[in-house]
């Protein structure tokens, strides 16, 4: 039988429902081919593993889509927060046990694992692309996300008027049990925050807000969760920690009062990675427009990229006053924070 | 009677995956507990009873068992005298919900009420709340944590009680009616006295059980910083740098405390056993049921209450979590997706796969180390023997927490790294089951006169010829009850993936918890209800194969 060469109305549905999917797919061969020798060296080794700290309904899909676009198996794991997710890491590594390829941290606890010469030094292709700010010098710590601390609030419990405009708000008696937090043993992005408001307004600040009926949650995710359910109203934690529930349809929204305080994640590979191409290719992957655009639209973060859009509904990143952070003195000083904290919390 | 050249290879195979199974382990808690970078010390033990917050713990863990035990065995005994020696309506569906409720995984019932119960958004308290203005219920504290491990116990309470008085035979109880006494003071001082062994080997096993129990405390006391003894070492090893001595010198101060009552509670048992209780004879029993007049309705209205906290109202919430298009706004719209969510993530198969694989190999491995220690214990007695047998049990009086990082600190460094491979927490779970696992046997064994044996050896076979072909086939209702409880265990086990698992080797158990952590409470709904389903399909399958084949289960 002849082929018919008539565009039926059928096959012209056909294309318009499946040119997105033409699309990605294209998109995603065009990227992965362009990898080069990296793509090689990754297709050699086969396989990559990473530990990361997101909600992993989202960022699982996020990063499986690597796996799709270039046939090396992906794996992921999320163990939680950034400090169990370096205390694993530690461990492992500590008895020979190298199972990890490529670590997504906060961007101080990156910091100490360079400084144990736990992590290897790359700069990636696609960091050429990378916003000055967030560049990484030494090829450590590759940040892949921008996030700010914010009050993620409940829009059937708290109107709009009544949000806090700056962060001492919180301290007043309307916020009197309903705040929660997460804990900085660990959350390290909880930790930046907890170190930039201390340095703000001094432990008297915290002081107020645990006689305020403050609550903290191990992790900011479940704070966020709580606000979610309504269990509580309003959560001081990463924009990034709601991705889930917003997904949900929960009733959340994000409000920047006027100081973000932000908190940067970074990519690091392992330096006894046990698949170096692999994860070599996978670093570039996180810092190539396709997977930075979805930390934007799925994770709900800010990308590194210049030319991607910010998440839904959020200012741009260059209309938002970042106060550089300084993360040597976060690194000296941490002991002592924790150590305050847990007194402040336990009073 | 042939001589076994494999007796001994056999014996000293499983002594040496005894010691390596339970000796090593503790003996790497006990190191670790007291070793730093400056050699041995006691300052860790020193700092595990000085700290504030390490004091606390131990209060939370012992407040946490006073009250919960006393009511699971109140509600336990209750529910199992009533069921086995009154005349009341529903008591075989009691029975088969009880059941349904020992094998359930813990954190169906802290799902469910941390759903129903939360202290501002919870369903219940918003009914109480419109009816008449107050939030009564907070289920994220120690009082929500008793009442779901009350819910947990109480069907093991149930359980073993149950099976006690059913082996007792109802003359006694026979006679106290003749001679007047009334129905309920027949039950108070005649059936509950009987079994008087069966509540103090309860009443120890529950306060193992509280004290090794993670999902309860996770989900309902994390999040309002009330840690137990379980919680409280998670949250030392996991933060950085990680405190492990300090872990391990509380895991150690736990056992010991653990081991201690575990030890005067066995003590105890074994003198009530001697004479007084021994009520089962040689002959066969008959089974009186009371009459307990207008009570009958009300004591099937308490039984069906507890069943329906336990059991019903659980799972009908987390079907519903699992169901609802929008939990947020308690949506009475159903769909599919988090089912389908969960099903098609790209970890899901070897999920699965790494689940059913460990929870097989648990009971195979299992059930044959066990069955060779009780059998050499019991039928070739010598010190070697018994001394393997009480090594066997003694992870019985470690809590498992203290026990899974000791396995961890065994197998993580050469010469043998086992860590991030399903065969560690294969051994870490063969090695705790295996307490019960020794006893299913002994009791098995027990119950086969020697006579059947001593014949098979008479005609001319060896012991292990005797063993396969006479003592194997007689115990095999005990042998498969014992590896499907071995196999449910595996499954519904938190603690040993929680902390030996790596991401190719993360089980159902663990991924349903780390699913609620992230605010995932429908995938983590759906999740426990696949979770259910396979278990429930396996006992189905078992069921079905071994009626087919004679076998007899519950």
């Amino acid at each position: 039988m002849p082929y018919d060469h008539r565009f039926s109305r059928r096959n012209a549905l056909g294309l318009i429902a499946g040119a997105p999917l033409a699309l990605q797919t294209g998109l995603g061969r065009a990227w992965a081919q362009g990898g080069g020798d990296l793509l090689e060296g990754a297709r050699k080794d086969g396989k990559v593993v990473v530990y990361s700290i997101f909600p992993q309904t989202v960022e699982s899909l996020m990063m499986m889509q690597y796996q799709e676009d270039t046939g090396v198996t992906m794996e992921y794991s999320r163990i939680g927060g950034t400090n169990p997710t370096l205390q694993k890491f530690y461990s492992e590594v500590k008895v020979g046990q190298y199972l990890t390829d490529v670590i997504v941290l906060e961007k101080s606890a990156a910091i100490i694992a360079t400084n144990d010469g736990m992590l290897a030094s790359f700069q990636p292709p696609n960091d050429a692309s990378v916003v000055e700010a967030f560049r990484s010098k030494d090829g450590y710590a590759h940040t892949v996300i921008a996030s700010f601390h914010v009050a993620v609030y409940n829009k059937n419990l708290l109107p709009e008027d009544q949000l806090p405009r700056q962060w001492s708000d919180l301290t007043k008696p309307e916020f009197k049990d309903k705040l929660v937090v997460g804990s900085p043993e660990n959350s390290g992005s909880a930790m930046v925050m907890i170190k930039t408001l201390v340095d703000m307004y001094g432990w008297e600040f915290f002081e107020a807000l645990a006689a305020n009926g403050l609550i903290e949650t191990n992790r900011e995710v479940e704070g966020a969760d709580l606000v979610a359910r309504g269990e509580r109203v309003l959560a001081v934690v990463a924009q990034t920690a709601p991705a889930a529930q917003i997904k949900a349809g929960a009733p959340i929204g994000i409000h920047f009062p006027d100081r973000p305080i932000a908190a940067e994640f970074a990519a690091s590979i392992a330096a006894q990675a046990p698949h170096p191409n692999a994860a070599r290719h996978f670093l570039d992957y996180m810092l190539s427009e396709r997977y930075q655009t979805r930390v934007a639209t799925d994770l709900g973060g800010y990308s590194v990229l210049p030319n991607v859009a910010p998440p839904a509904g959020l200012p741009a990143l260059s209309s938002l006053r970042v106060e550089p952070f300084d993360y040597a003195k976060l690194l000296e000083e941490r002991e002592a924070i924790l150590e305050k904290w847990r007194s402040v919390m336990s009073a | 009677m042939k001589h076994d050249t494999l007796r001994q290879p056999l014996f000293w195979f499983s002594a040496v995956l005894v010691l390596a199974l339970t000796v090593l382990p503790l003996a790497w808690l006990v190191m670790g507990s007291l070793t730093s970078r400056a050699g041995l010390t006691v300052g860790h033990y020193v700092d595990a009873f000085t700290a504030v917050s390490n004091i606390r713990t131990i209060w939370n863990s012992l407040r946490l068992a006073l009250w919960s035990i006393p009511i699971a065995l109140v509600l336990g005994i209750f529910s199992a005298v009533t069921v086995a020696r009154l005349d009341i309506p529903f008591r075989g569906f009691v029975r088969t919900a009880s059941i349904v409720a020992f094998v359930s995984p813990p954190w169906v019932a802290a799902i469910a009420y941390a759903y129903l119960m939360s202290p501002n958004a919870g369903g219940i308290n918003l009914l109480v709340d419109a009816a008449i203005g107050l939030k009564p219920f907070n289920i994220f504290s120690m009082g929500g944590m008793v009442f779901c491990s009350v819910l947990f116990l109480y069907p093991y309470v149930f359980l073993t009680v149950l099976s006690a008085l059913d082996n007792i035979d109802s003359s006694y109880e026979e006679a106290a009616i003749t001679t007047g006494c009334s129905p309920i003071r027949t039950l108070a001082t005649i059936s509950i006295p009987l079994v008087t062994p069966a509540i103090i080997t309860c009443t120890i096993f529950s306060l193992i059980m509280i004290w090794s129990l993670y999902s309860i405390p996770a989900l309902l006391g994390m999040p309002s910083k009330i840690y137990v003894f379980a919680t409280y070492l998670f949250f030392l090893l996991n933060g950085f740098p990680p405190k492990l001595e300090l872990a391990s010198a509380i895991a150690v101060i736990f056992a010991v405390f653990a081991g201690t009552l575990v030890w005067l509670g066995f003590r105890l048992v074994r003198k009530a056993q001697s004479g007084r209780f021994q009520v089962v004879g040689g002959k066969g029993h008959k089974r009186m049921d009371l009459d307990v007049g207008g009570l009958r309705l009300p004591i099937a209205a308490v039984n069906l209450a507890i069943v329906a906290t336990a059991i019903l109202l659980p799972y009908l919430v987390v079907l519903y979590l699992s169901l609802s298009a929008d939990i947020y706004g308690f949506s009475l719209k159903a769909t599919l997706a988090h089912h389908l969510g969960e099903l098609s993530a790209p970890a899901m198969p070897k999920i699965i796969l790494n689940t059913l694989g460990l929870a097989t190999a648990t009971a195979v491995l299992g059930a044959a180390v066990a069955l060779t220690i009780a059998f050499f214990d019991m039928r070739m007695p010598s010190r070697a023997s018994g001394l393997v047998s009480v090594l066997a049990m003694f992870p019985v009086a470690v809590p498992a927490v203290a026990f899974v990082i000791g396995v961890m600190w065994a197998w993580i460094q050469p010469p043998v790294v086992l860590y991030g491979t399903l065969l560690i927490m294969v051994f870490a779970q063969v090695a705790r089951f295996l307490p019960l696992a020794t006893q299913h046997f002994r009791d098995g064994l027990n119950q086969i006169h020697v006579s059947l044996e001593e014949a098979a050896c008479t005609c001319g076979a060896s012991q292990l010829q005797t063993l396969r072909k006479i003592s194997v086939p007689l115990i095999r209702p005990v042998l498969v009850a014992t590896m499907l409880l071995l196999f449910m265990s595996s499954m519904r086990d938190l603690i040993t993936p929680i902390f030996l698992s790596t991401p190719s080797t993360q089980v159902m158990s663990s991924r349903i918890f780390f699913m609620w952590s992230e605010g995932e409470i429908s995938r983590a709904a759906a999740g426990t209800i696949h979770f259910i389903l396979v278990m429930g399909g396996v006992y189905v399958i078992c069921w079905f194969v071994l009626r087919r084949s004679g076998v007899k289960m519950i």
